[in-house]
């Protein structure tokens, strides 16, 4: 009822001030004012005043007045434009008058448009009545009003949905409807009805074409998501802005909270790629979701007659990620070549051809022992079958794949019979390693080892049969045909190398025939422990990250068959293996591997050792580079407890002697009795602490001790403990921010934690940045490697060789140089820096281990990852594996080996020379305008090498590619519209055309100049930084 | 991180020790891996800082990172404190600090460190005078170890035990205000295009550097204030100081010129270093003229040292390295006599006039002085204001301090009219009163 006396009322800035203090304050801002603005406050209060008008014709003109008062100032980024600062004491009279008073109207809408953008500073943040007012008011598009209301709409869009679907869960739940209708209490309580969803999802179809619009794709996208309807998003992009759409989306993918929201997000991604015609992005994206019928549809979306370039493209692409599809979709021999990597041999040459490296290098090339002090003894004086073997294993790791080297191809020096027993099984399989990648040329060589007479030389070559088909796929498929028959030898030396083998050459294939040939061996009750094991291994790699319900099954039905022997048996494979291949079997599955952790739990049982481990380790391959900050904190809390104390603080009457037994843990055997003084005291010191500060986590401790005894528990839980370690470096390996900020709290791991953790630390660490050595992980490892705790050191070295490998990097080769001589009275040691010297300098630096690839770390390549967790599960004990006889298991990194290459080829698939920028890759995701993608970067000339965290770009328009990133493989095609220097010249002296581009001729010939500089850097200190 | 060695299980020293020392015999270590203070030393150490959050612009993708990064820090804390409550750490680091205790001994010496040698030997000289060839302990912290600093010495062997930290020149800490002036913003009589450029150019990209990289540009550096004596330039400077939680330094120009050679480009440098380490941090240097004049060809040796440490302010504001979040701000009354190369754009971005007030403001300015004084009724500012004399903010401080004593002197309780009148006269006399009026012109 607006009667004439409530107008002076509403008049005056009716905020919370008592009347008597309102006269002065009304003063005070009022002296402050310039003219100008007191004249626009003064207008604006007219205004209010003439919209509570009885005549429509006159409040229809004071609104307008306001609303081209509102639009017409210019905010200033540090304040409140001054209308709206003006209208804020109107603004609950306003409100109040719109609610009570108002008759519906055009008006009406009128003023709701205007109380919505008030609402912006003034509103009620709970209720979002800048929202519900906006929705009330005219269908304007919301942009009229400037970006900012535009920003804060689409903000409590956000919360509005977020409550709305909050409500209308309730609601199932409750049954009972929601209230629509408008409550309307006292002015000051005063709520609007919530918007529905179906208004909301109209707006929001309004504000997402002006933020895409106006650069503010990100905000689009995040309005999008908010709504749950991100799908709406493919229709809103085109070539302009598909990019900085899909790179947000991308990027978005590694933090939402779950996996499904994380797999719709890339599913717009990919569909926005699909779209604009981008299909080898697209068919990254769909790799990383392992969606094999997109994979195929992206795949056969390319035409073989018009797009054969870009089919071309994507065959390489899914040879990289180790998809082979099948004969039905692509039929074409030259594709599948380009599909199943048989090129990859040819090219790594090409590539070590044009950096001059091809000139095999013998290990004391890596060694160097010349730059050592010569005043010291020798080192590879004295010819140990250790150090035979160490340089066997640098031999390989060095010489792979080149195909040549000085000790295995040289017959004179027979080298492997320099080797003793298992070493002679290594030494022959390094042959495997050599080889690598050429299975035709392999095979070949290798042919004269199969029909030795010593067992130890037939099983390594067979295994490195096995090894010299990682990753590539023979459509003769060799490796099967020649090692399934010695699968099942009597000699477990053959047995192995068969198996091992076999494990190498079809990891990640699912192939049905290896399940065939091997399960038997693994179901065998009279197989030994250690077949088993590899056997599993084997069957986990195959199946890697396949999810296969059945082979979970039987792998379980061996777990709780075999469970017994854990507790007694001192094998060292078996808690290692059994536990990774089940682990394997889900890598990345994430939820599904959920209710295999039940299973576990019902069919081996909860304390045993093999349950528990087995169930770390599940979780930690399950959820392997998620990010799943849940299992980090599972994780975490495993590594926080203190068994050992625990456990001496439980019974006291026995602290002492059971400490001296209790400090050697199995999974590292390697204690000595140096460390049992050491947990020994520190258990007696916790007793000691334990009667003032009372020790709060010891229930389960005791709880268990009282069933089993308790160097049993001790045992289970440092294995336990050992694998959570590991499992933290896995789930957060997968994105930078968790792999940094987890390097932080290995630090406290460090400082807290029980000699088990401090053990695997370092070899966590290699984890988090394999072939990426950063300085910083240097110096600490570096610290690491003089550590008095053997172990730790040992792990440290093996972690220096992993951050660098493939890198030559000289620092690192610096550190382990001088390590050799300070071990050099400790031969296990002096193994392992050999063995890390050889990883260094693996492929002679053309080499990367890192499972990731494709522009940062966007994809990971499984079979990668298994090779690695393989050799790093097995450093968990390196007593049994490395320094035992299993040292073979050390060729599973082969699997990771990929050339750190950009090789360029034509449709053709023949080398083409152009030249490319490499430098440091930005990260551009969310930047305004179009800013470098990489920096301080330099011209060369195909192929190049690529370091970690590096990008290439074209640097010419003479070629084109459609590849996602410049990496490994990419197929070149010629610009139609290139005009080279000589056409060039022509055009001038016609001077028909005017020639587009002279500076790019410039700058390419420019770098054409600098091209041959690549060469000589060779890959040695590539980066070296 | 650091900690690795200390944090290994307490116990006696492991067999393997004396096979090291062994060899340690017959092996010189290799030369000192690093010598004195070249790593990086601006804030915390590397390992423990938090990683960069990508995105600056706030969406969704710069939240989830922030959130990530939270989630972390979130466990780290759960995993200490869950550790603290099993072995509370004093206690450790008690253990740790008697044991450092009882090889340091008692009592100390104090020497210099003359050069380091290796990575544990270094020549240090005592105070008496003869060197020293001696073992520098493994915990002092290398890093911080440089020719030249302070070091503890072993009262028998001489060891190096520890180090005497003298790490900024005590000159720069004096600068830093750690009390917040006491005038704001509000305090400032109009000046308002001013203020908002100050904002614009210092304060927003310290809060809101997101705002910049939507739009693609760099924030300006650096700010000179300019303007006739008494126009509000380190007011303003102070409302600054008052309302930004960054830290601020302050310098006089003139504290810049030093009695020694090379003196004065030193203090600019650390000046600058601990702007760095103390980022985000606003360095204000006021009277900027003192130092910052035009160069000339000069015999003075006193006024080349003076063009030297221009030389290393011109460098420290747009050198080789960039400064991150340091930004400058340098008041002067005499911007022309500045050398143009201090002032380009790059070094100086902006520059911002201080004019005399105008009507408008010298109401603002009288208003705000008057504010606490009571007035007699008769009191009309408004005939001050709208004079034609050449009144700056001071002026008009001066005028109603003046009116105010002398009400005071005549022990009236209000300021009466011709209070003001007068005191106008006394100020804008004394303010004239090197030139005497009408005499030159």
């Amino acid at each position: 009822m607006p009667t004439p006396d409530d107008k002076p009322k509403a008049d005056p800035p009716s905020g919370p001030a008592p009347p008597g203090k309102k006269g002065k304050a009304e003063e005070d801002p009022d002296a402050e004012l310039s003219e100008e603005d007191r004249a626009l406050k003064e207008r604006l209060q007219l205004m209010v005043l003439r919209t509570m008008d009885h005549d429509e014709g006159v409040q229809k003109l004071a609104l307008e007045t306001i609303r081209s008062e509102i639009r017409s100032a210019t905010s200033s980024m540090t304040s409140v434009p001054k209308p709206l600062k003006f209208l804020r004491p109107h603004f609950g009279p306003l409100r109040k008058y719109y609610s009570n008073d108002l008759k519906d109207g055009p008006n009406k809408v009128f003023l709701a448009d205007i109380l919505s953008v008030l609402a912006m500073t003034m509103g009620d943040e709970d209720n979002c009545e800048s929202l519900r007012f906006k929705l009330r008011g005219s269908k304007d598009p919301p942009h009229l009003w400037g970006h900012e209301y535009v920003r804060h709409l689409a903000g409590e869009i956000a919360t509005e949905f977020r409550t709305l679907t909050d409500i209308l869960d309730e609601m199932q739940v409750d049954g009972e409807p929601a209230p629509s209708t408008e409550t309307d209490g006292d002015a000051d309580k005063f709520i609007l009805a919530p918007a529905t969803i179906d208004e909301i999802h109209a707006l929001v179809s309004e504000i997402v074409p002006f933020l895409i619009s106006s650069n503010a794709e990100p905000e689009a996208v995040d309005l999008l998501m908010e709504v749950e309807s991100l799908n709406k998003l493919v229709v809103h992009t085109d070539e302009h802005n598909y990019s900085r759409v899909c790179l947000y989306l991308k990027s978005c993918s590694d933090y939402v909270t779950d996996q499904d929201e994380a797999g719709e997000v890339l599913k717009v991604a990919s569909e926005i790629y699909e779209k604009v015609g981008k299909r080898p992005e697209a068919m990254e994206v769909a790799i990383r979701r392992g969606d094999l019928d997109v994979i195929k549809r992206i795949y056969t979306g390319a035409s073989k007659d018009s797009d054969y370039h870009v089919r071309l493209q994507l065959a390489f692409d899914l040879g990289r990620a180790g998809i082979l599809l099948d004969e039905d979709v692509e039929d074409d021999d030259d594709l599948r070549t380009a599909m199943s990597n048989i090129k990859l041999s040819e090219q790594f040459l090409h590539l070590a051809k044009d950096l001059d490296v091809l000139e095999p290098k013998v290990p004391e090339d890596i060694y160097k022992t010349h730059l050592l002090d010569s005043r010291l003894p020798s080192v590879a004086a004295n010819e140990s079958a250790r150090t035979n073997l160490a340089s066997t294993f640098v031999n390989a790791f060095v010489n792979m794949g080149f195909g040549k080297d000085k000790l295995m191809m040289d017959s004179s020096i027979r080298w492997i019979y320099k080797n003793k027993e298992h070493g002679i099984m290594s030494a022959t399989a390094s042959l495997g390693m050599i080889m690598l990648w050429d299975v035709d040329g392999g095979l070949a060589d290798v042919d004269k080892y199969m029909h030795a007479k010593q067992d130890y030389v037939r099983a390594g070559s067979l295994l490195s049969i096995g090894i010299l088909s990682a990753n590539v796929r023979h459509e003769m498929d060799p490796a099967l045909g020649l090692l399934s028959d010695d699968v099942t030898s009597a000699i477990p030396s053959i047995r192995h190398g068969a198996i091992a083998g076999l494990a190498m050459a079809y990891a990640g294939t699912n192939k049905q025939k290896v399940k065939e040939v091997v399960l038997p061996v693994l179901m065998d009750p009279k197989m030994p422990e250690d077949t088993a094991s590899i056997a599993a291994l084997a069957l986990g790699l195959v199946y890697i990250g396949s999810g296969d319900e059945d082979l979970s099954m039987e792998l379980l039905q061996v777990l709780s068959d075999r469970k017994e022997s854990y507790d007694t048996s001192k094998e060292p494979l078996l808690p290692i293996f059994l536990p990774l291949a089940l682990g394997f079997l889900y890598l990345g599955r994430q939820e599904a591997a959920e209710i295999v952790v039940e299973l576990i739990k019902a069919m081996v049982g909860e304390e045993s050792l093999i349950g528990r481990v087995t169930s770390v380790t599940l979780q930690a391959c399950a959820y392997c580079s998620s990010g799943n900050v849940e299992k980090v904190q599972k994780f975490l809390g495993i590594c926080g407890e203190h068994p050992a104390n625990d456990i001496n603080n439980d019974d006291e009457v026995d602290a002492n002697g059971q400490g001296q037994g209790n400090g050697n843990p199995d999974v590292s055997t390697g204690a000595n009795g140096s460390r049992s003084d050491a947990s020994n005291q520190a258990g007696s010191e916790a007793e000691a602490a334990g009667d003032s500060v009372g020790v709060s986590n010891d229930d389960d401790g005791s709880d268990t001790s009282r069933t089993m005894s308790s160097e049993e528990t001790l045992r289970i839980a440092t294995a336990e403990q050992a694998v959570a370690v590991l499992g933290l470096a896995m789930v957060s390996m997968g994105e930078e921010l968790g792999a940094e900020m987890l390097i932080r709290t290995f630090d406290h791991l460090l400082q807290y934690g029980d000699p088990v953790i401090r053990r695997v630390v370092p070899l966590a660490i290699g984890l988090l940045s394999v072939s990426n050595p950063k300085i910083t992980l240097m110096d600490l490892l570096s610290k690491f490697t003089h550590d008095s705790d053997m172990d730790v050191a040992q792990s440290a070295i093996f972690a220096l060789g992993l951050i660098g490998a493939g890198t030559n990097n000289s620092r690192i080769a610096g550190i382990l140089r001088q390590l050799s001589v300070y071990y050099s009275k400790e031969p296990s040691s002096l193994f392992l820096v050999r063995i890390a010297q050889g990883v260094l300098h693996a492929g002679k630096g053309l080499v990367t281990m890192s499972p990731f690839y494709g522009d940062g770390r966007f994809l990971e390549s499984k079979t990668a990852l298994g090779g690695i967790l393989t050799v790093l599960f097995s450093c968990l004990d390196m007593k049994g594996t490395v320094f035992g006889k299993n040292h073979f298991l050390l060729y599973f990194l082969a699997l990771a080996t990929k050339p750190r290459m950009v090789f360029t080829v034509d449709e053709k698939m023949e080398f083409k020379e152009t030249n490319v920028r490499v430098g440091q890759a930005v990260d551009t995701v969310g930047q305004a305008g179009r800013p470098k993608s990489i920096t301080g970067f330099q011209t060369h000339t195909t192929p190049v090498l690529l370091a970690a965290g590096e990008r290439g770009e074209m640097a010419t328009e003479q070629f084109l590619t459609s590849a996602a990133s410049l990496e490994g493989v990419v197929v070149l095609r010629k610009n139609p519209e290139w005009v080279d220097e000589s056409g060039l010249a022509e055009a001038a002296a016609a001077m028909t055309k005017p020639v587009d581009t002279p500076m790019d001729i410039g700058s390419s010939s420019g770098a054409g100049a600098s091209g041959p500089a690549s060469t000589d850097p060779a890959p040695a200190n590539a980066k070296a930084s | 991180m650091g900690n690795g060695q200390s944090g290994m299980p307490p116990g006696g020293p492991p067999g393997d020790n004396q096979q090291d020392k062994k060899k340690k015999k017959y092996e010189p270590p290799p030369g000192p891996t690093r010598v004195g203070r070249k790593k990086k030393r601006r804030g915390p150490e590397v390992a423990a800082k938090l990683p960069n959050i990508t995105p600056t612009a706030k969406c969704r993708l710069r939240m989830l990172k922030l959130e990530r990064v939270k989630d972390y820090l979130l466990m780290e804390e759960e995993f200490v404190t869950n550790q603290e409550r099993y072995k509370p750490r004093e206690e450790r680091t008690e253990e740790d600090r008697s044991k450092v205790e009882d090889i340091r001994g008692t009592p100390m010496g104090v020497g210099t460190l003359e050069e380091i040698i290796d990575d544990d030997h270094a020549i240090v000289s005592s105070a008496v005078g003869p060197e020293y060839y001696v073992y520098i302990t493994s915990f002092v912290d290398k890093d911080q170890l440089e020719p030249g600093s302070s070091v503890l010495l072993h009262q028998k062997v001489l060891s190096v035990v520890g180090m005497l930290a003298d790490d900024a020149d005590p000159m720069v800490s004096v600068m830093k205000v750690d009390k917040a002036p006491l005038e704001s913003y509000a305090d400032i009589g109009g000046l308002e295009d001013q203020i908002q450029e100050i904002k614009e150019a210092v304060e927003l990209p310290l809060t809101h550097p997101e705002l910049y990289e939507d739009m693609g540009i760099k924030p300006p550096k650096g700010v000179i204030l300019y303007g006739e004596p008494g126009t509000g330039k380190t007011l303003l400077a102070k409302a600054v100081a008052n309302s930004t939680s960054a830290s601020f330094l302050r310098v006089v120009g003139s504290e810049l010129i030093q009695k020694y050679l090379g003196d004065g480009p030193k203090l600019v440098r650390e000046l600058f270093r601990v702007a760095e380490d103390m980022a985000p941090s606003i360095v204000f240097i006021d009277e900027i003229d003192a130092v910052g004049t035009k160069r000339y060809d000069t015999t003075s040796s006193g006024e080349r040292e003076i063009q030297r440490t221009m030389l290393e302010l011109l460098n420290q504001l747009d050198g080789f390295d960039s400064r991150g979040d340091v930004k400058v701000l340098l008041a002067t009354n005499r911007i022309e006599t500045l050398d143009p190369a201090l002032l380009r754009p790059g070094r100086i971005d902006r520059k911002i006039e201080f004019p005399l007030p105008d009507e408008k403001t010298k109401r603002r300015i009288f208003t705000i002085h008057t504010g606490r004084m009571t007035l007699a009724q008769d009191v009309k500012l408004e005939e001050f204001v709208m004079s034609k004399d050449d009144l700056s903010g001071a002026d008009i401080k001066a005028i109603c301090t003046e009116a105010g004593l002398m009400a005071l002197r005549e022990r009236r309780m209000k300021v009466m009219h011709a209070d003001f009148r007068k005191a106008r006269e006394n100020v804008l006399y004394k303010k004239n009163q090197g030139v005497p009026e009408g005499l030159y012109l």
